[in-house]
């Protein structure tokens, strides 16, 4: 249960009632950077000096974590022009800000910004070349601009008489935390600068891990009972809800905050699960928040309670949390060249792609290969070629273009991350060799999606099929059918779209064909890589499902019409690892049995195999229960990434609206359980309401 | 000829068939005309249309097709305790088909939901390969058992006794029909039934009604011939129905009877 004070703090904070307090001074400081020949690590440093000096400290008499940001424009800092000429004009085509990376957390806490300054000094020092000491000075800008702040918010809460946030902020960012509270101030106040400078993403890393010793630390002295550290987190929580319409992303919502809990101790692998990771679930599970978004790393010695308690968080709907399998996710980070100790830290970037806190920066969604375009290509290809139509050479086109897709957007998609002072103080490897992150990573990989692969692997086994049964004229009239999207087809398109094989079924016929789509994917990717870039293959598809459907979308990405499978133009391709839209499959057992069969050890870029729940499985007393050990299969299978996402109302109206869409669609009632589409108008309209008063 | 059944679907991860994960199998075809039954499309053995989908339901099946089916998932079986259950229609329609399957199942968990409507002879086969039976009570007066379900409960009474005696461990599931099965009399002829009984269930299972049910008939080309909205049960009877089994040891599933309200 909230606190009343707590209570009030959300619904402020979800109304967004933060917002008065907000102004817009964005002058132009391009200007002076392009007088004093400022370089963009100078530049960025300056923008958060601008941003730092422009904010007017809020701080809440009743609060006890502050930060609200007040100051919304970033103000333009550069151009493409000043940008160019810095950087090698012919070596990158795009300039993105710094994203998707996670800090060494933990390092804040321990040495505080004031400690990394000093290493800072201590670093200029010794070096005697000018640029390593004008990089260094820009880091020390930036550091000591959020020290500054942090000042003006320490005064500011004396002034209101809240000694508690006075007191932590005397301490932190500034210094290392002694307390959990401090420790919970200090992120909340770094972690929200960087959006300040314009960065995109940026992680939470493994909060139990990093908060514990001080939570710890709290608890044994006396000082904290568990109830108040509950509550700190609770209101650490809510103000990771602040400020988020001003993140930049593809959709509301959309901002990087993800936070890891569970997996093990990079040291030795042993479990590092603690308190809190349990407290974390239950603060989320209570506030029903979207940030931050949680992520939790699971093994088969996962306790049965732990996964108890995140399935009573897939229950509240907020589509997380998001299960991570180490079993497969350490393993095949390690074959791409990780160190061990590294890969038992990992934690996911905005949103599924693994990657090494205060270690990586890598560009983990450079793009997505179209996987269902290769397979349509490969047909197509295959039919015109000399002495005609083989599966084999069918398959080796296949792998043909997923080579080319690749190689488009690693020599055309060329992206330089813009380079970031601030983040680089808690990227240690990088700060000690006086460079930035962005150029100086541990780990610099490239990170693709595979988007559309159920209908990929759909397709190849339609055709194939289409082959076996009808021979080569079979296939000229798919060819033609898929031409005219189906019109005038009936009959074949209700074969290709009903009757075929599809993924999600556990049926070898056609997880052999995905196995195989991935297989070739992973391949192209290896040829690719090279010792110091590794190209990883994943599963995801991000907005890509959409986009690549979407003629008007311009990009590299090749764009599909209609494809063999019985998808139409412009339908939307499968999610993640998920079936086909449309599809109506056996149930989820064999959703995850089918997913199992793709080598995880090289398709490692995460994305996660989807899955759609009724709210209505939680109706049974055991449902919970069974939902956990549902995870524990997913565990025993090898399969990757999961994420239960249990059906909204909105869900539920589309699925009326467009019932083909959703056939897999269950509503649990007593007894019985239906499928959602096949009920009467009336009935539906009745789950509908139901589900309404549910929420 | 290879030995087939008729399923009308397989549902996984069903969570009320019994203990653990399991997978139920949905066989076609029944022998009673409950006016109320909510699986309509599971009443005739013959496949037939979905008019709304256009999908034929009803897949005749070998054994092997089932057996592979279900030992597919043995992993996540031994992960919990569950396994497969036998539904309907009335899978004793099938024993057969079943047993046979069943037989090539190891040690996977096996439960038959049953109406109990079939030869005693019949009966007893099936006891002796499953480990877990769902046995429905609808009507324990005879007359409106014919009236409300198209068979006499001859049959139903007669099997309950041979398995109570078998030691195979039951449960005793009640739809609660209102105005039919939920009335002051019938429970209490259900008591009665079930103290005359030597080892008793594990536990009883009263199903509350649900307005749902009929929203599969008009896909079936069907008519619901139950269709009343008012219907409701009478939750006080049913409560202290549940009072009265526990007073006699028996274990009621869920606390409180909660009724399904129309909006």
């Amino acid at each position: 249960m909230l606190t009343e004070r707590l209570e009030k703090m959300r619904d402020f904070t979800q109304q967004r009632g933060y917002k008065i307090y907000r102004k817009s001074i964005s002058p132009s400081i391009r200007q002076i950077c392009k007088k004093q020949h400022w370089n963009m690590p100078r530049r960025t440093a300056m923008l958060l000096k601008f941003m730092c000096e422009t904010e007017d400290p809020i701080v809440f008499m009743d609060e006890k974590i502050s930060f609200i940001r007040t100051n919304i424009n970033i103000p333009e800092y550069y151009n493409s022009k000043d940008i160019k000429k810095e950087y090698h004009k012919k070596k990158y085509q795009f300039f993105e800000p710094f994203n998707n990376a996670c800090l060494d957390w933990s390092l804040l806490l321990k040495r505080g910004l004031q400690g990394q300054l000093d290493e800072v000094h201590k670093l200029c020092n010794q070096s005697s070349v000018k640029s390593e000491k004008g990089y260094l000075d820009s880091v020390a800008i930036a550091l000591e601009a959020v020290i500054s702040l942090a000042k003006r918010y320490e005064i500011a809460a004396t002034a209101v008489n809240n000694d508690y946030v006075a007191q932590n902020l005397k301490v932190v960012p500034r210094y290392g935390a002694n307390t959990f509270a401090e420790a919970l101030q200090s992120v909340r106040f770094v972690h929200s600068m960087l959006y300040m400078c314009n960065h995109a993403h940026m992680g939470l890393g493994r909060f139990d891990q990093y908060m514990y010793q001080y939570y710890k630390h709290d608890i044994e002295q006396g000082t904290i009972t568990k109830h108040e550290a509950k509550e700190l987190i609770e209101e650490f929580f809510i103000s990771l809800n602040k400020d988020t319409d001003l993140y930049f992303g593809v959709q509301q919502g959309d901002n990087g905050q993800s936070l890891m809990l569970g997996g093990c101790k990079p040291e030795d692998g042993s479990s590092a699960i603690n308190e809190l990771t349990y407290m974390v679930l239950e603060v989320s599970r209570e506030l029903k928040l979207i940030d931050p978004k949680i992520n939790l790393r699971i093994d088969s010695n996962t306790p049965e309670d732990l996964l108890e308690l995140g399935c009573e968080l897939t229950k509240c709907g907020l589509g997380f949390p998001q299960y991570s399998n180490d079993e497969v996710v350490i393993p095949a980070l390690v074959e791409q060249g990780y160190s061990l100790e590294d890969a038992r830290d990992y934690v996911v970037a905005a949103c599924w792609e693994f990657i090494i806190p205060g270690k990586s920066c890598e560009k983990v969604n450079l793009g997505a290969v179209n996987l269902p375009y290769a397979v349509d290509w490969a047909f197509e290809k295959s039919m015109m070629s000399l002495g005609g139509f083989s599966v084999d050479k069918f398959r080796k086109l296949i792998s043909k273009n997923i080579n080319k897709q690749l190689k488009d957007l690693i020599s055309k998609r060329k992206i330089r991350l813009l380079p970031s002072p601030l983040a680089t103080a808690f990227f240690p490897n990088a700060l000690s060799h006086k460079k930035d992150i962005s150029v100086d990573s541990k780990y610099n990989n490239l990170g693709i999606h595979g988007a559309g692969s159920a209908n990929a692997a759909d397709a190849i086994v339609a055709i194939k099929l289409v082959f076996e049964q009808d021979g080569i004229d079979g296939l000229k009239e798919l060819l033609k059918a898929k031409k005219a999207n189906f019109e005038g087809y009936d009959t074949l398109y209700s074969r290709l779209h009903d009757k075929m094989p599809k993924v999600g079924n556990a049926a070898d016929v056609v997880d052999l064909e995905l196995k195989f789509l991935f297989d070739c994917y992973a391949k192209e990717a290896e040829n690719l890589s090279t010792p110091q870039q590794k190209i990883r293959a994943g599963s995801g598809s991000a907005m890509y499902y959409i986009l690549l459907t979407d003629e008007d979308y311009k990009a590299l990405e090749p764009k599909i019409q209609a494809t063999a499978d019985g998808r139409k133009k412009g339908e939307p391709l499968s999610t993640s690892l998920a079936p086909s839209h449309g599809v109506k499959v056996d149930g989820v057992l064999s959703v995850l049995k089918s997913y199992s069969v793709i080598d995880y050890s090289k398709i490692m870029n995460g994305g996660p195999i989807t899955i759609e729940l009724s709210p209505s499985i939680f109706n049974s007393d055991e449902g919970v229960k069974k939902l956990a050990t549902l995870i524990k299969y997913f565990v025993k299978l090898g399969d990757q990434q999961l994420q239960l996402n249990v059906l909204d109302v909105s869900v539920l109206e589309d699925a009326i609206a467009h019932p083909e869409k959703h056939r897999n669609l269950i509503v649990r009632v007593w007894g019985w359980s239906g499928y959602f589409t096949e009920l009467a108008p009336a009935y539906q309209q009745h789950v509908l309401n139901r589900h309404k008063y549910n929420l | 000829m290879a030995l087939t059944g008729i399923i009308f679907d397989i549902k996984e991860f069903a969570l009320n068939d019994g203990p653990g994960i399991r997978i139920t199998i949905f066989m076609k075809g029944c022998p009673l005309r409950c006016l109320w039954c909510h699986n309509p499309e599971g009443l005739n053995s013959e496949p037939q249309i979905n008019k709304k989908t256009h999908r034929m339901v009803g897949q005749e099946c070998s054994v092997e097709d089932i057996v592979r089916k279900i030992v597919k998932f043995k992993d996540v079986f031994a992960l919990s305790d569950g396994g497969v259950t036998f539904s309907g229609g009335e899978p004793a329609l099938q024993s057969d088909f079943i047993i046979e399957v069943v037989k090539h199942l190891g040690d996977v968990h096996k439960n038959l939901d049953t109406s109990g409507y079939c030869d005693v002879s019949v009966f007893k086969r099936l006891l002796e390969v499953f480990d877990l039976i769902f046995f429905d009570l609808k009507l324990i007066d005879d007359d409106l058992h014919k009236k409300y379900t198209g068979v006499s409960n001859k049959k139903i009474l007669e099997n309950l006794k041979v398995l109570d005696e078998s030691g195979v461990p039951y449960h005793i599931r009640i739809p609660l029909i209102p105005g039919i099965t939920d009335t002051e009399k019938n429970l209490n002829d259900i008591i009665s039934i079930l103290l005359s009984l030597k080892n008793k269930p594990l536990r009883v299972d009263p199903l509350p009604y649900n307005i749902l049910a009929g929203g599969k008939y008009p896909v079936y080309g069907m008519l619901f011939p139950f269709e009343d909205e008012k219907m409701q049960n009478n939750i006080e009877l049913i409560n202290q129905f549940k009072q009265n089994l526990l007073k006699y040891n028996i274990k009621v599933i869920g606390d409180e009877v909660k009724c399904l309200q129309k909006d």
